[in-house]
Order: structure tokens, then C-alpha cells, then sequence
């Protein structure tokens, strides 16, 4: 039995762990491949946040329990932090800004193995999530600090092609570092075409000024016939819309489906790069019409220019991606 | 580098005769001529109101209250579209100011005297928040790097015209003597001073009166150039009651209010004194400086910034420590040491036959206080700052002109 035979079986059976025979038949090398002890760095517990990174997390982690890897969650906050330090496989450093550039420097010490897998650019960005791409950034204290964690790094993992790009533009020493690209997991059976009636366009959380406000706030005045509803935070609340938009409060994740579905379509104009941005994939899965730039993420994937069900079954997939590279890495 | 923006809020305006005002007068021009007047905003809540002034071409920003002009300061900071707030003075009294700093809503450079012993919360709670702390002396910088502060940067001293404070004969001064009541024949003491609790005044007129009790042939005259009856205590009080009202002169209010003590009136001053008394807990004290560029000796406290800036005179340990109402403790000096040094002071006097002045004293100030001299150090401050600005993007930066333009180039997907 070899390892991608031992997953299905898990994923057919239900289960979460190889049997102890099923570990001896699989033999040592193959083992080692189907069961990792694996410490994952994260900021946050993914299992009861759900920011963008932490949907995307939580997912792989499901995925990677699922293929009967012994995962262990490390975040700031875990009582003991020699955890972050245990013997491991591998060590998947995600969304882990508040990590100190010295942890990555003790990992190579004691000769662990980590990936990156990097959701945004706070390696590169005090900002973290607006990177503004400019040659300063050349000189940027950070780049300084964080460089070497990341070229001690066994394996990259980027969110899109548009965001392997935006980083080797400023950090062209890792144009060589072995990388994967691997999208956000979004599902279909979550975001679907309802067939409900559509009308406007929604943009959410498109009024946070890194996010693209100002080109927002343009759209909108451009396209005085379209009614467009702006969904989630707001940089400057208390400013005046222009009266062809108006404001919503946040949508809970799991209303969004339906939201997007009253819409004809989905507006987003970042002005600085965006890793990923998993909205635009929601709301196309959703059945909007995405209007988006270049500096969204989700849109630098070809599959985007072949249809939703190329765009449902890469997201789809996008965990058992990301596992078939980390165990590929060792 | 980009140019900086500075907001200078000393709270004092360059026209005005105080130790503030008249730092503002000097550095802000040399600010203005590296950086450019446009560049340099002065903020001078006090005595300037309800209107914009013009200083050497920079703008002299008003204030709405008696104070740091707090409740203005960010709307000042954004209209004049600075990127540093130099804010010079005391932190104590300071109340939004910490507020908008954690906010990053202003870069906020403190310049700042270190005039208290220990750091009290009062203080940690407030100047935490500084981009940079640079204290006026050596001192004040060794205290808060000890107390645990990561801001600190290398403390600059304050300026003086050199030029102008140069020793005068005092026999070229007759007039001035006389309005003093100071003659070649008595021991003529000076004190210079607003905060009149701060600068032990009580505490140096018991010194006097001991002296004075002591040595009866020392005949002292004693100007004090302070407000006498309208500051934080009743000088004339504590002379009647010391018994120095018959030697002592000060200047009228209405002198004092109408411009009647400007910068080369208060040199002439000095230049008549034999001995300058600034007992107390001093942040830097500018009499000690002033005092020394003429050569005039100076009796200064052994706690704070004295030792680091007097280099000829007698130093007086303290004997006791104050909290104040601000939990800031200050030291109180040793009224016996102070009679003390004066006597010594006298006999000095008596043997030399002659005013004591100490050109080594002079040529300390001439070496190290010259405003040129202070400036450089401000400018290589500001520099490395605005540098440490761009490296560490103090700012949200705009987007560089490539992602503009890929913002706007728009993608669909149906």
C-alpha cells in the first residue's frame, strides 16, 4: 500500500489515523510520508476565527488530520512555548507574524525542518496587508530582519501566481527557493448560484483604504446607474457616499452565500496586491460577475479564465494541494 | 531622504524673554535655514493667540489656552502637513499629547529636562509613547535608559548666543550696578528664576541668611530676578522673615512684563554678580550656563544636571527629597552646605581682590554651547530620524506609481 492509497482509504473510511498494520504494510518511507508529526505556527486559533487566513487554516488543517497527520496547533498564546519546539517532520509556519524573527533562527539550530506558507506580506511589511511595492522597500528594516527565515525555509508557499510575483519584485533571493502555489480552499457546496433574482453590484470590505477604497469610491462615481451595496468595514464611516451606494454592517461568513446572490456583481479594486483574496472566489462561485484589477490575487490563476467549475474544483482541491506538497517537501 | 516637517512647539513664543522663548528664538531660524522656513512651524500657545504671526518667515502658531496648547496641537500638525512634532519642555504636564503619539497620529520627538529623581509613573505613563526622548543633559539620559526606556536618544544640551554672552567690565556697567544695588565693595549675589518652588528659592534665602549671620564682614547684596509677589510664593514674605529685605533687589512686575530685562540686559546682569546661587533640581538650568559664559561662579545641587554643566563653582548635596503633588520627588538642598559655599565663595573673593571669573568656565560655554554647534546635533537627529522614518515606514506609504496603474486596469470575469 502506498501512501496516496492509504489517504483514500482514510478518506473513504472516515477516518482520522492509519491502523498499526496498516502502518507496518505501508512500510518506514512511506509511512513517514502518510503520517507526519506536524507543528503549525498561526497567530490566531483558526478553530474559532474566521479571518481569511484562519478559513484557509482551518481547512488544511481538517484536510491534513484527515490524511492522518499528528497536527499540532501553536499560536502565542499556547501555555508552553516549547511546544513551537518539539521534535517534528515538519514545521508549516502559516499566518505567524507575532513569531519572532528568533524562533525561525532556533528552528534551524535544531535542524527542523519548516515551510512558509505565506498568506500575506508580513515578512516583508510592517502593513502586512498593503504592500506598497515601492524601491524603499528595498531598504525596508523588515526585509532585513525576516530574510533569512525565509531563506531557511525548505519550501514557499505562495496563495497565487500574483503573489509569488509581488514578492520576488522586492525579494529576488528567493527567485530559487523551492515554492508551490496553492489557492485558498473555497468550497462550492458553500458558495453556489442560488438562482435568486440579481440586482447591483456588492463589493465587501473593499472601503478599508489598503483594500482599495479610493478606487472604490471612483468605480462608484463612474457608474452612477449601478447601485452598488458595500459590505463589512469602513475606514472613514462617517464620510458621505456618493447616493448610488450604501453601507451595510457586517454579513456573517455563512449569510454571505446568500448576499452575493442578490447581486449581478462583485466589485473589488485593490491598490496594492492582494495573496489571494477569497471573496472574489466566493462571489463568482456564488454566480456574481467579478469585477476585479490587476492586483487581485484570485485573478492572476488561469483558472479563473476557464469557467466556475475550473474555479470550484481548483479551490476545491486546493487542500489536498497543499498536503501533496508538504509531504512531497520532505 | 524626504524633507521633514516640523511642528517646533515650545510653548513659548521667540519673542518672549524666557528660557523657552528664547530657545525657540535661536534654534528655530537654524532649523529654517537648513530645512527651509516652509518647513519649520513654531506652535506658541503662550502669548500668541487668535492669529498667525510671522518669525524669520516661519509661522508662529497660536494657542487657545495657557499650556502645551494640547487640544490644537494635532489640528496644527496636520495643517502644516508636518511629519515631526518637536516638543520641547516639561512632560509632566503633558495630557493628549502620549494619546495621539500611540495612536502614530504624530511622530513625536520630546525634548525634554530630567529635573526629578527616580521616574514615577507620571512620567513612564506619558513619554513611553515618544518616537525619541532626548534629554537636555547627559545625565537625564543616563536616568531614563536606566529607568528602562528604549527611546531615549543622545541628549542634547541647550544653546546660548555665544556672541552676545561674553564677560563685560563690570566698571563699564555703572548703571546697571547701581539698578542692582550691587557695589565693587560688596559680595554681590545673584538668582535668577520663575519657578520659584522648583529653584528652592526659600531654601537658598535660608543659605543667605546663615552666610550672612555667619560671616558678618561679607557684607552680601542679593538680586533675585524673579517675580517677587505674584509667583508661586511671597519672596517678600521669606526675606522679611530671613532678614534680607535690606540687602535684597528685584525687578518690578511692571518691568519685568514690559520688556525691560531683554537678553543683553540680563548679560550686563550677570556681569555685575560675584557669585550666581541655583541650588536646586535642575532638568539643565540656564542661569549656570548664562553665569559661566561671563566667568561667574556658581553654587549648584549635586543631583541633577549641576555637575554636568557647571565646571567652576561649589556644589551643595541635597539633604532631603520632596514628592510632589505630580509623584515627582526633588531634592531639597542642604541650607548649612549653601552657607557653607558661600563663605567659601567670600573668602575666594576677598583673597583675589578682584571679581571672580573663571575663563575656563568661559571657554566651556564658547566650546560647547554655541547654537551652531547644538543645531548640528539637532540636525543629525532629525536626519537620522527621517531616515529610520522611511526605513521603518513610520507612514503608510502610497502605493508606488506601477500598482496605480495596475489598480486601474481592470479585469472581468463573467
Amino acid at each position: 500500500m502506498k501512501a496516496e492509497e492509504a489517504f483514500e482509504l482514510l478518506k473513504s473510511e472516515g477516518r482520522e489515523r492509519l491502523t498499526a498494520v496498516e502502518i507496518e504494510r505501508l512500510g518506514k518511507e512511506e509511512c513517514r510520508k502518510a503520517i507526519l508529526k506536524v507543528i503549525f505556527y498561526q497567530d490566531l486559533d483558526f478553530v474559532s476565527i474566521a479571518g481569511g487566513a484562519e478559513l484557509t487554516d482551518r481547512a488544511h488543517f481538517i484536510a491534513g488530520i484527515r490524511r492522518g497527520h499528528d497536527i499540532t496547533l501553536v499560536t502565542p498564546s499556547t501555555p508552553d512555548p516549547d511546544i513551537a519546539f518539539a521534535p517534528a517532520d515538519l514545521v508549516i509556519v502559516s499566518n505567524a507574524s507575532m513569531f519572532q524573527p528568533a524562533v525561525f533562527q532556533r528552528l534551524q539550530e535544531l535542524g527542523r525542518h519548516y515551510v512558509m506558507f505565506l498568506h500575506d506580506y508580513w515578512f516583508r511589511c510592517q502593513y502586512r496587508l498593503f504592500y506598497p511595492m515601492v524601491p524603499r522597500c528595498m531598504q525596508c528594516h523588515y526585509r532585513e530582519q525576516w530574510l533569512p527565515a525565509l531563506l531557511g525555509a525548505r519550501f514557499i508557499i505562495w496563495l497565487s501566481p500574483l503573489h509569488r510575483e509581488s514578492w520576488l519584485k522586492m525579494t529576488p533571493e528567493l527567485t530559487d527557493k523551492p515554492y508551490a502555489l496553492v489557492p485558498s480552499p473555497v468550497s462550492s457546496k458553500e458558495f453556489f448560484d442560488m438562482g435568486l433574482p440579481r440586482k447591483g453590484v456588492i463589493a465587501v470590505n473593499s472601503m478599508l483604504a489598503f483594500k482599495g477604497r479610493k478606487n472604490i469610491i471612483r468605480w462608484i462615481e463612474e457608474h452612477p446607474d449601478q447601485q452598488v451595496t458595500l459590505v463589512g468595514a469602513d475606514d472613514n464611516p462617517g464620510d458621505l457616499l456618493p447616493p448610488n451606494a450604501h453601507r451595510v454592517a457586517r454579513v456573517p461568513q455563512h449569510e454571505l452565500n446568500d448576499v452575493y446572490n442578490r447581486h449581478e456583481a462583485f466589485l473589488h479594486l485593490p491598490n496594492s496586491p492582494m495573496p489571494f483574496d477569497r471573496t472574489c472566489a466566493e462571489a463568482y462561485l456564488a454566480g456574481c460577475h467579478v469585477i476585479g484589477n490587476e492586483l487581485v490575487g484570485a485573478l492572476s490563476w488561469p483558472f479563473f479564465k476557464e469557467g466556475r467549475e475550473a474555479v470550484a474544483e481548483a479551490l476545491a482541491d486546493a487542500p489536498n494541494q497543499f498536503w501533496k506538497v508538504v509531504e512531497g517537501c520532505l | 531622504m524626504s524633507t521633514p516637517k516640523i511642528l517646533y512647539n515650545a510653548k513659548d513664543s521667540p519673542h518672549l524673554n524666557s528660557g523657552y522663548g528664547i530657545m525657540t528664538r535661536y534654534l528655530t531660524p537654524l532649523l529654517a535655514k537648513r530645512y527651509g522656513a516652509k518647513n519649520v512651524n513654531i506652535m506658541a500657545p503662550v502669548y500668541q493667540k487668535d492669529h498667525i504671526l510671522k518669525y524669520r518667515g516661519m509661522n508662529v502658531l497660536p494657542g487657545t489656552g495657557f499650556d502645551f496648547g494640547e487640544n490644537i496641537i494635532l489640528e496644527h500638525y496636520n495643517a502644516t502637513g508636518s511629519n515631526i512634532l518637536l516638543q520641547v519642555g516639561d512632560a509632566t504636564p503633558l495630557g493628549a499629547l502620549p494619546d495621539l503619539a500611540a495612536k502614530n497620529q504624530v511622530l513625536w520627538v520630546q525634548w525634554m529636562p530630567v529635573d526629578f529623581l527616580g521616574t514615577p509613573k507620571n512620567i513612564v505613563n506619558r513619554i513611553q509613547f515618544a518616537y525619541k526622548i532626548i534629554p537636555f543633559t547627559k545625565q537625564g539620559e543616563a536616568m531614563l535608559r536606566q529607568a528602562g526606556f528604549g527611546n531615549v536618544d543622545k541628549a542634547i544640551w541647550l544653546g546660548l548666543n555665544t556672541k552676545l554672552w561674553r564677560p563685560q567690565e563690570r566698571k563699564d556697567l555703572p548703571k546697571v550696578m547701581q539698578s542692582l544695588n550691587f557695589r565693587e565693595d560688596t559680595f554681590n549675589l545673584l538668582i535668577v528664576g520663575a519657578n520659584q518652588e522648583r529653584k528652592r528659592l526659600r531654601q537658598q534665602l535660608e543659605g543667605i541668611a546663615l552666610f550672612r549671620a555667619a560671616v558678618k564682614q561679607a557684607n552680601p547684596r542679593l538680586y533675585i530676578h524673579t517675580t517677587i509677589s505674584a509667583g508661586e510664593r511671597d519672596i517678600a514674605a521669606d526675606l522679611d522673615e530671613l532678614g534680607l529685605a535690606d540687602i535684597t533687589t528685584y525687578p518690578t512686575q511692571y518691568s519685568m512684563v514690559t520688556g525691560g530685562f531683554g537678553e543683553d540686559k540680563m548679560v550686563a546682569i550677570f556681569n555685575c554678580a560675584d557669585v550666581c546661587l541655583n541650588v536646586c533640581m535642575e532638568g539643565f538650568g540656564y542661569s549656570m550656563l548664562q553665569a559661566q559664559s561671563v566667568g561667574v561662579p556658581v553654587i549648584y545641587l549635586t543631583a541633577g544636571a549641576g555637575p554636568e554643566i557647571v565646571v567652576n563653582g561649589a556644589g551643595v548635596s541635597p539633604l532631603n527629597a520632596e514628592t510632589l503633588r505630580n509623584q515627582m520627588a526633588s531634592a531639597i538642598p542642604d541650607v548649612q552646605q549653601i552657607a557653607e559655599a558661600l563663605e567659601v565663595m567670600w573668602r575666594k573673593r576677598m583673597d583675589a581682590g578682584k571679581p571672580l571669573r573663571s575663563e575656563k568656565a568661559i571657554q566651556f560655554v564658547q566650546d560647547n554651547f554655541a547654537w551652531e554647534s547644538i543645531a548640528g546635533q539637532w540636525f543629525d537627529t532629525i536626519d537620522r530620524i527621517m531616515v529610520d522614518q522611511e526605513r521603518y515606514c513610520y507612514q503608510v506609504p502610497p502605493s508606488s506609481d506601477d500598482l496605480e496603474l495596475r489598480a486601474r486596469t481592470i479585469v472581468e470575469v463573467n
